[in-house]
């Protein structure tokens, strides 16, 4: 009587600054093992919520921005293949390269709201403002949960906040190894589970967002960290 | 002219994920009149009405809500019915716009605050209800008055209750649905076409939606008027949004409604009322994993003679989804 129904995908997109002042220090490496560590919590979370698809896909971008990973991968096969580090920071290409993804096609009529976690040390060396309003202004974009992670103290917290594009959100300082590690698994699970089972808000004065925890603080410690790295 | 019947029924399931955490159905659903025992078509006026209740940490009493909805609309519409049955259809279009909004916001608000008054919000959920977005730790959305023009605390407190609504009133002249927040009211004609009532709704960041809840909520408010035609309209249905969110494509969802309808005429309404519950349960299960509920009011004279004579004795309504309680609600 009903034809076939399906679980609405949900695509989890990593945004990875790979310029190269990520080499310094060995964040580029901390970004690495931290993704890897996360993807087994990540297909946890899919699998307490079967009605939710999740399609892994990764851009990095440096000198110029690329597809990491282009192609959507289901959680339950996606591998993390390490990235490396060098060049300069064109985050505006990398958020042109997203939106034209997040454009329908290719993006499905019916979807979870996208989430998309951008990592980034340092300042944009291209003209970003235009990419972001413009991934905003594509419905697929602005409907996303949009997570911003700074990775040392270097990093210009003002372009995060206007990726995030939501007061409610900040981004989440990464000073050390483990706070890094601790940010990527928050935005790999708890947004993930968050997204996944979503349930509607009163939109109030035209906003409304995907109800996400908020995070623990983020304490900077050097002295409790596994890692004598302090970004 | 003989005033032509309509049948009723439908169904409501508790959504896949409601089930994993063992949280209560948020969705209603309301017929008026109740339908007649023998299962048999209904005279206008009537009318039929679906609230999805929110169900966010903000609104930890939607199910209520979504009841309320239900019950203040149903009543509304049919004294509207009543009262505007030989009107003008131009007057009545225009009462219908300028009056119906407000008169269910209205009401909803009394039926919400009466319920206030005799469950009153603990300290917890006040707290919950207030929360801004720094310290509140179940959600990173706006809190009360940050972005609302005009938020009272009343609204802020009201906002607990958060529902959608959809609505049908059918008249022997004329048909109107009503709508505010998400959902989708689908219209079936005789020949097979399937459109809605309403275009889908303007894109909400993340899961957001008009609500009853709202300041002023009667400004978001769709209202539709049509004289009711001869051998056009075949079927209306409504339905909360966790249905449509189940197919991948706007296709899929139009194709497997008109495959109801079409159904209905092959066999009849008692036989497809009866497998509601499991379809509907099938496609949160597979689907959108939401509450579901699909409310459906079919055109009497379409329903194969054969078919209508298989009613026999018993309501029209699947008697496993709703108990025998006066309105016909859920």
């Amino acid at each position: 009587m009903i034809r076939p129904v399906a679980a609405r995908p949900l695509h989890f997109i990593w945004i990875v600054d790979c310029s190269g002042s990520m080499q310094e220090e060995g964040k580029i490496q901390s970004v690495n093992t931290a993704i890897r560590d996360a993807v087994p919590l990540m297909q946890q979370t899919a699998d307490e919520n079967p009605n939710a698809r999740v399609v892994v896909r990764a851009i990095t971008f440096a000198t110029k921005a690329r597809w990491h990973i282009e192609k959507p991968v289901p959680i339950s096969d996606f591998l993390w293949t390490d990235v490396k580090a060098g060049g300069v920071s064109d985050l505006g290409d990398a958020l042109r390269l997203l939106g034209a993804a997040l454009k329908t096609p290719p993006m499905e009529e019916r979807a979870l709201p996208p989430v998309l976690v951008l990592l980034s040390d340092g300042q944009p060396t291209d003209d970003y403002k235009e990419a972001i309003a413009e991934l905003l202004s594509i419905p697929w974009g602005n409907r996303a949960v949009r997570v911003g992670i700074a990775i040392g103290r270097d990093v210009d917290l003002d372009v995060l906040e206007e990726f995030i594009a939501n007061p409610s959100m900040r981004p989440l300082q990464s000073n050390n190894p483990d706070a890094l590690v601790r940010n990527i698994q928050w935005a790999s699970t708890a947004v993930l589970k968050a997204v996944s089972a979503p349930a509607s808000q009163a939109s109030i004065g035209g906003q409304a967002t995907v109800a996400v925890p908020v995070p623990s603080p983020v304490l900077a410690s050097p002295n409790n960290s596994s890692s004598d790295a302090v970004w | 002219m003989a005033v032509e019947g309509w049948i009723p029924l439908g169904a409501s399931v508790r959504g896949a994920q409601h089930v994993r955490s063992e949280k209560p159905n948020q969705d209603a659903l309301r017929w008026a009149p109740h339908p007649t025992s023998d299962g048999g078509a209904v005279v206008p006026p009537l009318s039929l009405c679906v609230s999805d209740g929110h169900g966010s940490p903000h609104s930890f009493r939607s199910d209520a809500g979504s009841r309320f909805a239900v019950e203040v609309a149903t009543n509304v519409l049919h004294r509207f019915l009543q009262k505007n049955e030989e009107s003008s259809l131009i007057a009545v279009k225009r009462l219908a716009e300028e009056t119906i909004p407000n008169r269910i916001v209205r009401e909803w608000q009394v039926a919400v605050d009466r319920d206030l008054y005799r469950r009153p919000i603990s300290e917890k959920e006040r707290e919950l209800a207030a929360a801004t977005p720094s310290d509140d730790p179940h959600e990173a959305s706006p809190g009360p008055g940050a972005d609302g023009p005009g938020e009272t605390e009343a609204d802020t407190i009201r906002r607990a209750y958060g529902a959608t609504l959809l609505a049908t009133a059918i008249s022997s002249r004329y048909i109107l649905h009503v709508q505010v927040g998400d959902g989708d009211i689908l219209l079936v004609s005789q020949k097979g076409e399937v459109g809605r009532a309403f275009s889908e709704d303007e894109v909400m960041p993340g899961e957001g939606t008009r609500s009853l809840c709202a300041p002023r909520a009667w400004d978001h408010f769709r209202v539709s008027f049509a004289p009711l035609e001869e051998d056009a309209l075949g079927m209306v249905a409504l339905s909360t949004d966790g249905l449509s969110k189940s197919f991948p494509k706007e296709a899929d969802f139009r194709g497997s409604v008109l495959g109801i309808y079409e159904e209905i005429r092959r066999t009849s309404s008692l036989a497809v009322g009866e497998k509601l519950p499991k379809t509907l349960d099938d496609a949160t299960r597979m689907g959108s994993g939401d509450d579901i509920t699909l409310g459906l009011v079919v055109r009497a004279s379409t329903v194969d003679p054969g078919a209508r004579l298989q009613h026999g004795a018993g309501p029209a309504l699947a008697p496993a989804s709703f108990p025998a309680t006066p309105g016909g609600s859920r």
